[in-house]
């Protein structure tokens, strides 16, 4: 377990990381984001001791980093954003040597160089290997040892799509052995894998909770976004008279005679289930339900909307879920 | 630290390094070999590895130049800093690698004392004594080298910058006695030599602890103690710069080797230095961390 509190960091004058506390629980993964800059790899250094604080504590299975002896350092694995590979030597060189400086098991290896599909290439001089083979030579350094916590500074860098999905599945078996903190950029990933996401702006913590539950915040309670066969008029006019379905944005003729509405709950208070009342509306109204799926805010939404409050994306997603009121309601101005 | 030191020791044999470290260092002292004892017919081994002295300009800058510098330029520093091993171990395991291929290198040219003994008639006039003394004079010497281009790898990026670094402050040793000559000899400048010693000591002193009050109170004790010295006891001020740089020369007391003198006090000397400078070594690393 990883307990941060009141982590700074500063060079100089400038505060690189300010007041950060949060908790990464036992065989938790935790997705760590942020802009360029934000923080992340500084306070990742910090949480594997490559560099100290300048206040705050870290504390790691109940013992604070600082008071840590080197040999006690096996509990943590790391991949930093680039991974330490040394060009000169063969994969299996140099797997050997982290073996032998983490005085590792060498047994251990030839399970670490299956799972991560190094056979072809143990024999090959690192810097005649690609950019995706580099990274998991990377992630196979830290693997060594088997230790308990693993930090993951953008492990799916360079890997190819086929790569990514092993990188993926790989990460999450690892869940069952091992706590996690994992920071990418390819948030569609880090959306797959983790159970928790930290998001991090300018050095400080804006946000820390599961991606539903950061969803949710954000579209403030469920949605459900539903397509319509009918009039458009006449179903915008039978909606004013539906006393449970608030439809919150629209947009006419995505296929013929047809309309997409987003809908919420009208009175929060009373527990109703959207989508039985969504059917009966179309039922009541004899319009044709063509879909119906819950309207979820993409990762890269939260990520933007929460580091960067001005910024909001106009196209939320290529489905078109996220449709312009404002601009519908201007062109359709008879409603 | 037996990884850091194979990995350092295995690395200069993938680069070429210790090939061309090897080659080279045979190759300057066979040709020395070959000019003093071969052609002028003498048996004074010990006037080549004076003269090879010199060649450590050349292989401390090459050997050491990768050592911390290249860690830190491609990253790899993270891995050594994040594993389970103390910065001080990974710091001697560089250390002895490069002070084994010199160890290597020098063992190989024995070969050359062995051919002089063909030649000798009487085994009683050929110098083992001074011979050995010499080496191991050379040994520290290069021991003491490498601590100083280690130290100087741990400061910069580039491995150039270093060479060139390394370079120039082996080149200040080399002349630091003609410099010592050079310099004023009267009393008032040794005490302000003294004096400018002592200001340094307590800025270095003033900036680990960062308290302003204790470094000023040690700093004026100090230059209490060296103006009373100065008013009571003037003659030990009488060449005082001179006496001082001879006594931290590193060349000077080699040359005690060279001549078969084996002193306890010079290979102390040279095993201080050493440490002194894996030292600050080691806490250069710790603070650039922190």
């Amino acid at each position: 377990m990883i307990q941060v509190q009141e982590l700074t960091k500063c060079y100089g004058k400038t505060k690189a990381v300010e007041n950060l506390n949060f908790v990464v629980n036992k065989n938790e993964i935790v997705g760590f984001l942020g802009e360029n800059g934000a923080g992340k790899t500084t306070t990742l250094n910090m949480i594997t001791n490559y560099i100290s604080q300048s206040s705050g504590k870290i504390i790691i299975n109940g013992k604070n980093i600082c008071c840590q002896k080197p040999s006690e350092k096996k509990i943590i694995g790391y991949l930093p954003e680039n991974p330490p590979l040394y060009f000169d030597m063969t994969v299996q060189e140099y797997l050997n040597f982290v073996c032998e400086l983490k005085k590792a098991d060498k047994k251990s290896l030839k399970d670490i160089i299956e799972k991560l599909d190094l056979s072809e290439i143990k024999k090959k001089l690192i810097k005649n290997i690609s950019k995706g083979c580099k990274q998991r030579v990377g992630l196979a350094q830290a693997l060594i040892g088997n230790p308990e916590i693993l930090i993951l500074d953008e492990p799916n860098s360079g890997l190819d799509p086929k790569q990514r999905i092993k990188m993926r599945d790989l990460i999450k078996s690892l869940k069952q052995n091992h706590t996690i903190l994992i920071s990418s950029h390819i948030l569609s990933e880090i959306n797959e894998i983790a159970d928790r996401l930290i998001i991090i702006n300018k050095g400080r913590i804006v946000a820390d909770n599961t991606p539903d539950q950061l969803a949710e915040n954000l579209t403030h309670g469920k949605k459900i976004i539903v397509r319509l066969k009918g009039n458009p008029e006449e179903i915008l006019a039978a909606l004013y008279e539906n006393d449970f379905l608030e439809c919150v944005d629209y947009k006419k003729n995505v296929e013929d005679g047809c309309m997409d509405l987003v809908f919420k709950n009208k009175n929060p208070e009373q527990k109703i289930d959207l989508r039985e009342q969504i059917f009966m509306f179309a039922k009541e109204n004899n319009f044709i339900l063509l879909m119906s799926k819950p309207f979820g805010v993409s990762l890269e939404e939260i990520f933007l909307k929460i580091t960067d409050e001005n910024q909001i994306s106009e196209n939320k997603n290529p489905e078109n879920q996220n449709l312009d009121l404002e601009e519908e309601k201007n062109n359709e101005s008879d409603l | 630290m037996r990884a850091i030191f194979k990995k350092e020791f295995l690395g200069y044999f993938r680069n070429m390094t210790g090939y061309i470290f090897l080659s080279f260092f045979i190759f300057v002292t066979g040709l020395y070999f070959s000019v003093i004892n071969i052609f002028s017919g003498l048996l004074d081994y010990q006037y080549v590895l004076s003269n090879i002295s010199m060649l450590f300009l050349i292989i401390i800058p090459l050997l050491t130049m990768n050592l911390f510098s290249q860690e830190k330029r491609n990253k790899t520093d993270q891995l050594l800093f994040t594993a389970p091993i103390s910065i001080s171990k990974i710091t001697l395991g560089k250390y002895f690698a490069s002070l084994s291929l010199l160890l290597i290198g020098l063992l190989i040219t024995f070969i050359f004392p062995g051919i002089l003994l063909f030649f000798v008639e009487n085994i009683n006039d050929f110098a083992f004594g001074r011979i050995l003394s010499s080496y191991l004079g050379y040994f520290l010497l290069g021991g003491c080298f490498i601590a100083v281009g280690l130290f100087i790898s741990s400061l910069f990026e580039n491995p150039i910058v270093v060479s060139i670094v390394t370079f120039g402050t082996l080149f200040l040793f080399y002349i630091l006695e003609g410099l010592a000559e050079k310099l004023p000899k009267d009393k008032f400048s040794c005490a302000l030599f003294v004096g400018f010693l002592i200001l340094c000591l307590c800025w270095i002193l003033y900036k680990r602890i960062e308290n302003f009050l204790f470094a000023g109170i040690f700093f004026l004790v100090l230059i209490g103690i060296l103006v009373s010295l100065y008013f009571f006891m003037p003659d030990i001020f009488d060449s005082g710069i001179y006496k001082i740089l001879i006594w931290f020369s590193l060349l000077s007391r080699f040359n005690n080797f060279s001549n078969g003198i084996l002193s306890l006090a010079d290979v102390f000397y040279y095993l201080s230095f050493i440490i002194f400078c894996l030292g600050i070594n080691i806490n250069m690393i710790e603070n650039k961390r922190n």
